[in-house]
């Protein structure tokens, strides 16, 4: 492939586009298509939020963007991020944007910093790989991170590792360690979920603000719609490795257009008075060797039809923006209360 | 400072529930200290109070909801109440029997009667049993059951819990998550019990089958009669699901009473930051509301603050605060808090604590 030139997106155009991207993994002579032609944009400075249930596919779209996935996973489609594709680059390319342009955070602070290295060695580390360099020049820019992420003492703590920091301290570590060559897209897959909601609550904020400050965007993957509600922008809505709706929060929880998202939205205890049953979605999602190639959700869904059985349900943009993807989601009235 | 040395004389019992008849569970200044050990001679160097002082009533058939950020002692009170750890101190009373004097053939009765669901269905499952086998346990461990008896009764529970016979044979493998837990409670349910402790029952099922398991706990309970104390740290899923909310903050109840009083009109002010920490789905509610983000973390239960436990991250902390650990008091509502703001300072006496809002908060008591 030809080198990329990286050319600044103009002030309208999305940073990140992704189209049709799939992802499916071999193994024993079973190809289980995870991801299947997912599609959304992030816009520059905003925050997109990518909502989905366990095996619905988030986690892996997200990661293919930066060439996380082990080598056995089979990545087609397009994901142009300011002006250069993601999809096919080297691991030599990958590398340089990676931890550079656009950042990943992870679930697991525990995890995801490495327990050897100090978090000052972590930190700069980051930095001169990207940056170049003195090591003084990396140290006073760690401190500044670590300040800037809200730790007491930074230079003293630069010294310390991992373990001696308490959970939501280490998920602000790795927000500085993914922040200290501000990027333009930031990845967030569950940064707050192992959190506790006081915890969280600051997590979030710290993110909102940083993102003022820096005009990042970020790609926020989650499963819980009220962090959906209060930080994101738009939403996109994934089942069973297939985006099924995507528009912006206000109209999204207004009025969903997808069964399967009012689904969801109803069964938050929020949306039932006190003393009535929780409405639930019946049933399961389907394993990916399972998925059907008609639409996924017509097994749990209250409104299906026979025409929802018959033939793969494009996604359709509607005129207002938003894009669903529901053969009856013209006739189709919902409410995300009952 | 923590030592609760001064219960001689016991207060009016908390947290009762609103009738007046004798409670099935009635706890009293529970209490479990562990031993921190170290070194070579494992030396006890110093000892962290997990569960301090903490006292609450269920009703028969009521459901407590026991909230709290990890590290509060939650999910210890609930392995207390079976003593599948042993207090150090307080009692448990279940119909009126001290569950703290039994022993071998005694406890294992009693534990008949109070039954345990665990949060990870994914280890809380034997990998290798049947469904037969890890529901049908408990018979066979009770009663000496037969295979054919006992199976019969299986089928009767997986009937109970939205699962049928075609799965007895099946291996926790093959079950999604909800199924899993489903599992869990129809082994739970299998002797009877008058009361089920839920350890965070829902934490680790998808938001979908979440509400399944929240239903069919209701279900349970109106059908069955159960009481059920249900840890959480999610509040909306304890709010809807209990009747009343207990709220525990560093091994001590800081707050009881009414799940709708709790949750609507928080009288402590963790309890009010603890709700106001949890994002509701709605982005016009999430611009609008006032979000109280609490400063640093939970302290460390080895080195607890002095006085009112909470005091180093409250927003209305005085000086008594620091100094004195504030006693439960009633609330308007029915039910308690242990706060100075309800008896110093600015005298909140059991209101909400939205009626501060004209009031200086700082000023000292």
């Amino acid at each position: 492939m030809t080198t990329p030139d990286i050319t600044p997106t103009s002030a309208t155009g999305p940073l990140l586009e992704v189209t049709d991207l799939s992802v499916s993994f071999t193994a024993h002579k079973q190809t289980a298509k995870v991801v299947d032609q997912v599609s959304f944009s992030v816009q520059p400075g905003k925050t997109l939020g990518i909502v989905g249930e366990s095996g619905s596919g988030k986690t892996v779209s997200s990661l293919a963007l930066v060439g996380l996935l082990p080598r056995t996973a089979n990545i087609t489609g397009s994901a142009r991020f300011a002006g250069q594709e993601l999809v096919g680059m080297t691991t030599r390319q990958q590398r340089q944007i990676r931890g550079n342009d656009i950042s990943v955070i992870f679930q697991e602070p525990m995890t995801s910093l490495d327990p050897v290295f100090t978090v000052g060695n972590q930190l700069t580390g980051a930095h001169r790989n990207h940056q170049g360099g003195s090591k003084k020049d990396a140290l006073d820019r760690a401190e500044e991170m670590l300040r800037l992420v809200g730790i007491p003492e930074p230079r003293k703590r630069l010294a310390e590792y991992p373990h001696a920091f308490s959970g939501g301290m280490r998920q602000r570590v790795m927000i500085a360690l993914a922040l200290i060559n501000s990027p333009r897209l930031l990845i967030a897959d569950e940064p707050t979920t192992a959190l506790d909601v006081t915890i969280q609550s600051q997590i979030l904020e710290l993110l909102q603000e940083l993102q003022q400050a820096m005009g990042m965007a970020i790609l926020f993957v989650t499963h819980d719609l009220g962090v959906v509600a209060s930080v994101c922008d738009d939403v996109s809505v994934m089942y069973a490795g297939q985006v099924v709706e995507q528009a912006g929060i206000d109209e999204f929880f207004a009025h969903p257009r997808h069964p399967y998202s009012e689904g969801l939205l109803r069964s938050m205890p929020h949306s039932v008075p006190k003393g009535e049953r929780l409405r639930m979605i019946p049933g399961t999602v389907p394993l990916p060797s399972r998925f059907p190639t008609s639409c996924r959700f017509a097994g749990r869904c209250p409104y299906a039809q026979e025409a929802c059985t018959a033939d793969p349900i494009p996604l359709e943009q509607l005129d207002d923006g938003r894009v669903v993807r529901c053969v009856r989601h013209r006739e189709l009235v919902m409410e995300a209360r009952s | 400072m923590t030592d609760v040395s001064d219960t001689t004389t016991p207060s009016e019992p908390p947290a009762t529930p609103a009738d007046g008849a004798a409670p099935l569970l009635r706890v009293r200044d529970l209490e479990k200290v562990f031993p921190i050990k170290k070194g070579l001679l494992r030396r006890t160097v110093a000892h962290v109070r997990a569960v301090d002082g903490v006292s609450f009533d269920i009703a028969r058939g009521e459901v407590l909801g026991l909230v709290g950020e990890s590290g509060s002692g939650k999910s210890t009170t609930g392995r207390l109440l079976l003593r599948l750890i042993e207090p150090t101190g307080g009692s448990i009373e279940l119909e009126g029997k001290e569950l703290r004097d039994l022993e071998g053939e005694e406890l294992r009765a009693v534990r008949c009667d109070m039954q345990m669901v665990f949060q990870d269905p994914y280890s809380s499952l034997d990998p290798l049993a049947p469904v037969a086998d890890i529901v049908g346990e408990p018979f066979q461990v009770h009663f000496n059951m037969p295979r054919k008896e006992r199976d019969e009764k299986v089928v009767k529970l997986l009937e109970q819990v939205g699962l049928s016979a075609q799965h007895l044979r099946r291996f926790p493998a093959e079950f999604s998550g909800g199924q899993r837990q489903r599992i869990a409670v129809a082994r739970a349910l299998a002797l009877e019990p008058k009361l089920i402790v839920a350890d965070e029952p829902v934490s680790a099922l998808d938001m979908s089958t979440q509400s399944q398991v929240v239903n069919l706990l209701s279900d349970l309970r109106e059908r069955l009669g159960v009481a059920l104390l249900f840890i959480a740290h999610d509040l909306s899923i304890v709010h809807h699901a209990s009747d009343r909310i207990a709220v525990m903050y560093l091994g001590g109840i800081v707050e009881v009473g009414d799940a709708d009083d709790v949750y609507s009109h928080p009288c402590h002010p963790y309890s009010e930051a603890l709700i106001s920490a949890a994002p509701v789905p709605d982005p016009v509610v999430e611009r609008s509301r006032r979000r109280i983000v609490l400063e640093g973390d939970p302290p460390s239960p080895l080195d607890p603050p002095s006085g009112c436990r909470y005091h180093p991250r409250c927003a209305y902390a005085m000086d008594i605060c620091s100094q004195v650990a504030p006693e439960p008091t009633p609330t308007l509502a029915g039910g308690e808090v242990a706060c100075h703001l309800h008896t110093s300072g600015p005298a909140l006496a059991g209101r909400p604590l939205a009626e501060l809002s004209g009031v200086t908060t700082h000023e000292p008591g």
